[in-house]
C-alpha cells in the first residue's frame, strides 16, 4: 500500500512491437496537447484568442529570450510550446477528477532529459570538442584537473536532475497536502469545528494554483537559461 | 525502536530540517529584495521576477526533503 503503485492502464496500444499500457496522464497529455493545438489555430480567426496569443508571445520574448544569443523564431515557439505545456499539465489537477501529469516523476523527467540533451547538442553543433573544455575552468594547475573535473561534471549533470525534481516535488507535495488537510478535515468531530480546515484547505489550493504556474515559469527560464550557457563562449 | 518507529522520526527529522533551511532562504532573500526596491523603486518588476526565480531555488531544496519524508512514510515496514 503506497503511493507509487502503478496505475491501471485504461487501455493498450500496440506500435511498433511494442505494448504499451495507456494510463491516465498519459491520455490527459494527449488531449492537453490537442488543446493546444486547437487554442493557437482558434488564435487565428478569433480577435480573443489572438490577443492572448500576442500576450503570450510578448511574455516569452521579455522574460526567457531577452539575452539569448543566435535568437530565431524557432526558440521563439520551443520555449512558448514548453511553457504552455507544462502551465497547462500542471493546471489540470486541480479539475475534479482528473490529475496532473507533472506529479508523475517519468513526465518530469522525460522533459528535464529532452531539454537536456538539446543542451549538449546545440552545445557540440556550436563548438565541437571544445565542449569539453567547460569543465575544466581557467587558470587551474594541470594536476587539480583530475579532481576538479569530475566535481564540475557532477555539478553539470545534477542541473537536469533538479529541474525534474523541483517540478515533481512541487506538484506531487501540492497534492500531498491538500489529501492530508482532507483527512485532518473528516477527522475533526464537531461540525462547527470542521470551518478551520476548510479554510485552511481552500487557502492552499489557491496558493496551489500560483505554484502551478510559477512552477511552468522556472522550469521554462532554467531551461532558456541552460541551453543559452551551452550556446555562449565557454569559459 | 523497530524499523517503522525510526523511519517515522527520521521522516519528520527530513521536513523539520529541511523546512529550517528554506524558511531562513527565503526570509533573506525577500528582505534584500524589498531593500533593493526601495533603494530603485522603477526596477520593480526586474526585481519582482527575480525575486520569484530566487525563491524557486531555495524553495525545491525544501521539496527534496519532503520527498525524503513521503518516501519515509510510506515504503516503512
Amino acid at each position: 500500500m503506497g503511493i507509487h503503485e502503478a496505475q491501471e492502464a485504461l487501455f493498450t496500444v500496440h506500435f511498433l512491437g511494442m505494448t504499451l499500457a495507456i494510463i491516465k496522464p498519459v491520455l490527459l497529455m494527449w488531449f492537453i496537447s490537442a488543446f493546444i493545438i486547437v487554442f493557437f489555430f482558434l488564435a487565428l480567426k478569433i480577435k480573443r484568442a489572438r490577443t492572448i496569443v500576442e500576450m503570450l508571445i510578448a511574455f516569452c520574448q521579455d522574460q526567457f529570450l531577452s539575452s539569448f544569443p543566435h535568437y530565431t523564431r524557432f526558440w521563439l515557439v520551443f520555449f512558448l510550446s514548453l511553457f504552455l505545456f507544462v502551465a497547462t499539465n500542471n493546471l489540470v489537477g486541480s479539475i475534479p477528477l482528473l490529475e496532473s501529469p507533472s506529479g508523475n516523476l517519468n513526465f518530469t523527467a522525460s522533459l528535464a532529459l529532452g531539454v537536456f540533451f538539446l543542451s549538449v547538442l546545440i552545445g557540440i553543433k556550436i563548438h565541437g570538442r571544445k565542449y569539453l573544455k567547460q569543465f575544466v575552468p581557467n587558470g587551474v594547475p594541470k594536476l587539480l584537473i583530475p579532481l576538479m573535473a569530475p566535481i564540475e561534471i557532477v555539478t553539470y549533470l545534477f542541473r537536469p536532475l533538479s529541474l525534474a525534481l523541483r517540478l515533481f516535488a512541487n506538484m506531487f507535495a501540492g497534492h500531498m497536502i491538500i489529501v492530508v488537510f482532507f483527512t485532518l478535515l473528516s477527522m475533526v468531530p464537531i461540525f462547527v469545528g470542521k470551518f478551520v480546515p476548510l479554510v485552511l484547505i481552500v487557502g492552499i489550493k489557491l496558493f496551489e494554483l500560483f505554484v502551478c504556474l510559477i512552477q511552468a515559469f522556472i522550469f521554462t527560464y532554467l531551461s532558456a537559461s541552460y541551453i543559452s550557457d551551452a550556446m555562449k563562449i565557454e569559459h | 525502536m523497530g524499523n517503522v518507529a525510526l523511519a517515522y522520526l527520521s521522516s519528520g527529522l527530513a521536513i523539520g530540517l529541511a523546512a529550517i533551511g528554506a524558511a531562513l532562504g527565503i526570509g533573506l532573500i525577500g528582505a534584500k529584495s524589498i531593500e533593493s526596491v526601495t533603494r530603485q523603486p522603477e526596477q520593480l518588476g526586474t526585481i519582482r521576477t527575480l525575486m520569484f526565480i530566487c525563491i524557486a531555488f531555495v524553495e525545491s531544496i525544501c521539496l527534496y526533503g519532503l520527498l525524503i519524508a513521503i518516501l519515509l512514510i510510506f515504503t516503512a515496514k
